[in-house]
């Protein structure tokens, strides 16, 4: 696939780009601030655009308003936003911007190289991945209707907020599919939520904007 | 320090004062009256010199026209009187008077702020009251010096003018309405009373001269006390900035270098990780590389969450703080009434110190279920604290923090509360004023 990297350092932009090209995917653009991330977002419209979050000209959340401000031009834009810190307020912004696929891990987690790729062909299909720092921070938060839960059942809950299919959680987890798929029957159940949202992108949303309150 | 380097060096070159260089009593007192008549003498001129024309400065700035040159101008001759009474006090009386710092411009500071901060000072206006209201004293300490040093020496030098005017034409002095009319008599008379007032010269004058300088130290030493806390206050604030300034760099510097190297090393190790292949010998080494340097990333960023959170700076203090809850073991609520205060980056900084210390304390030593973090502008305070449902029992000297904590808060003129009786509940409490 296509992608623009937007990183003001040249190493994590090559380091990105190594790992992009060796699983065959294309860099059409690397940029180094805010600016020319949208300019070249909105110019290739690539199948995903991957930002850092602080980098010039305001040395602050600059990745992330380029994220909102190309979204304003492009609502579908696949963006998926890495850094070296992960603030729960900033995955609400994300969230609550446009409706194409969106990402938002740390930069560690591009070293875990299968789970990257992963992340890159989830966000570039219009799915949401969120790093499980910020999925941990929310859990935290909503402890007491995830009370009736069971660890394992958290567990599974954890991993679907992150945008992993019943496969994938499956897969990590060493199970049946089946058993997953029994799992989160019963989360859904538990929590109240509509059986209708099972399906991918949706199931995340949901189960996001219950972790959300 | 520079300060106190400037006044220690001020109180060596200052004479002592006169006369208490142990050449006799007698001498010594002498030289002191002496001192004292030429500062009372000096003085009422002076100040009333000074009152004139600051008086006539100060009338003159009621138009609005003539206000910006005679308000500077004023403010200029008090301070530059008050500096010449420091001096003469010091001098002539002995009383301590060290001179008063001046409020200097900073180096790039815009020429409105300095006025205002001169216009602000305490200092300053004491100085020009002072030039307003000496005179008054001084007039009357003026008169009393004269008239002690005639009477005196009039008396006594009687005998050798008083056959002149001794009972011709009338002339009748203190002796004759006494009845005495011989001029033994009178010339005892008048020595005697020349006497008494030279016997009395030396207490009269020399309290006189420390009553009026004491009123004088009182006015302009109370300026310089104002003069030094407005400098010690500005120097704190400068330290806190610069302060809070070197923090933030430092987490950028962390982020930019170290961070962002570690973030490369561990995608080209993981590169290779997947270049060699499952069955090289080479592969248990790499993971082990790659698991250190990941370990690594974590302290590192652990490390920079504690000085000066990114988000801290993006968002504020009210985000930062959410972000710290969220990050606990335990579900902690966090309530906030900040109103529009826009609150300065050392208060922001202190502020989430205590409440990401505090949460730390209570997940290590509470054993609490649940948490609640309030943060809250009330009138020019800001107040923050952090309440658990734990076991209490939590006291300062266990090593908890709560010492560095304090220090941390008092850095910025706050205070910091515990209570937490055993059994609990925990509350840790930390006032910061606003300005």
């Amino acid at each position: 696939m296509r992608v623009v990297v937007a990183d003001d350092s040249a190493l994590l932009r090559e380091g990105v780009q190594l790992i992009l090209s060796d699983a065959g995917h294309q860099v059409v653009a690397g940029v180094g601030d805010g600016t020319a991330l949208v300019e070249a977002a909105l110019r290739e419209r690539p199948d995903l655009v991957i930002t850092d979050v602080r980098m010039p000209p305001s040395g602050a959340d600059e990745g992330l308003r380029a994220a909102v401000q190309i979204r304003e031009e492009w609502p579908a834009a696949p963006i998926l936003v890495l850094s070296q810190y992960v603030v729960e307020a900033y995955a609400d912004e994300l969230l609550a911007a446009g409706t194409g696929g969106i990402g938002y891990l740390l930069k560690d987690r591009v070293g875990d190289i299968d789970e990257f790729l992963a992340a890159v062909d989830s966000v570039a299909g219009g799915g949401t991945v969120l790093d499980p720092q910020v999925i941990g921070q929310l859990m935290t938060r909503r402890r007491d209707p995830l009370q009736s839960l069971t660890p394992r059942e958290r567990e599974v809950l954890s991993l679907m907020a992150q945008g992993m299919s019943n496969a994938a959680i499956a897969q990590r987890l060493v199970v049946t599919s089946g058993a997953v798929e029994k799992h989160t029957q019963r989360i859904f159940a538990k929590l109240n939520l509509s059986p209708d949202d099972t399906a991918g992108h949706r199931r995340v949303l949901a189960v996001l904007a219950f972790l959300r309150g | 320090m520079a300060y106190s380097m400037v006044m220690s060096d001020e109180s060596v070159t200052t004479p002592g004062p006169a006369g208490r260089s142990g050449r006799g009593l007698l001498p010594g007192l002498l030289q002191q009256t002496l001192n004292c008549s030429l500062y009372l003498l000096i003085a009422w001129p002076f100040q009333l010199a000074v009152f004139i024309v600051n008086v006539t400065l100060i009338s003159t700035a009621f138009s609005i026209l003539l206000a910006p040159l005679a308000i500077p101008l004023s403010i200029a001759v008090a301070a530059g009187a008050a500096a010449v009474e420091r001096r003469m006090v010091g001098k002539y009386v002995g009383l301590d008077a060290p001179p008063a710092r001046r409020l200097a411009r900073a180096p790039q500071e815009p020429w409105t702020d300095y006025a205002v901060r001169v216009v602000k000072s305490p200092a300053v206006w004491l100085e020009v009251a002072w030039s307003l209201v000496a005179w008054v004293v001084s007039t009357i300490t003026w008169v009393l010096t004269i008239t002690w040093w005639s009477i005196a020496f009039a008396g006594i030098t009687w005998p050798v003018y008083g056959w002149m005017i001794h009972g011709r034409n009338g002339n009748q002095d203190l002796s004759d309405l006494m009845g005495m009319h011989s001029f033994g008599a009178a010339v005892i008379l008048n020595v005697g009373v020349g006497l008494i007032f030279l016997v009395t010269m030396p207490l009269v004058i020399i309290g006189m001269a420390r009553g009026q300088g004491l009123i004088s130290t009182a006015l302009l030493g109370r300026a310089q006390q104002e003069a030094r806390i407005a400098e010690l206050t500005q120097a704190r604030e400068a330290a806190r900035q610069a302060e809070s300034a070197q923090l933030s760099r430092l987490e950028r510097d962390i982020h930019d270098g170290p961070q962002q190297r570690l973030v490369r090393l561990k995608m080209d190790l993981a590169r290779m990780e997947r270049q060699v292949g499952e069955d090289s010998h080479a592969i248990l080494g790499l993971r082990a590389a790659i698991a250190s340097t990941q370990e690594t990333l974590d302290e590192l960023r652990a490390l920079s969450k504690g000085i000066a959170p990114p988000v801290l700076a993006d968002r504020g203090l009210l985000a930062a703080v959410r972000e710290a809850a969220g990050r606990a073991t335990i579900p902690v609520t966090v309530e906030a009434d900040l109103g529009a205060v826009i609150l300065p980056p050392h208060l922001e900084q202190a502020a989430y110190f205590v409440v990401s210390e505090a949460l730390t304390n209570v997940a290590k030593h509470s054993g609490a279920r649940s948490g609640l973090v309030s943060l809250q502008v009330v009138g020019a305070e800001l107040s923050v604290s952090v309440t658990d449902d734990g076991q209490g029992g939590a006291h300062a000297s266990k090593g908890s923090g709560i010492v560095g904590l304090q220090n941390r808060v008092r850095s910025v003129g706050g205070t910091l509360t515990l209570e937490s009786p055993v059994g609990g509940p925990t509350t840790l409490l930390a006032v910061f004023p606003l300005t």
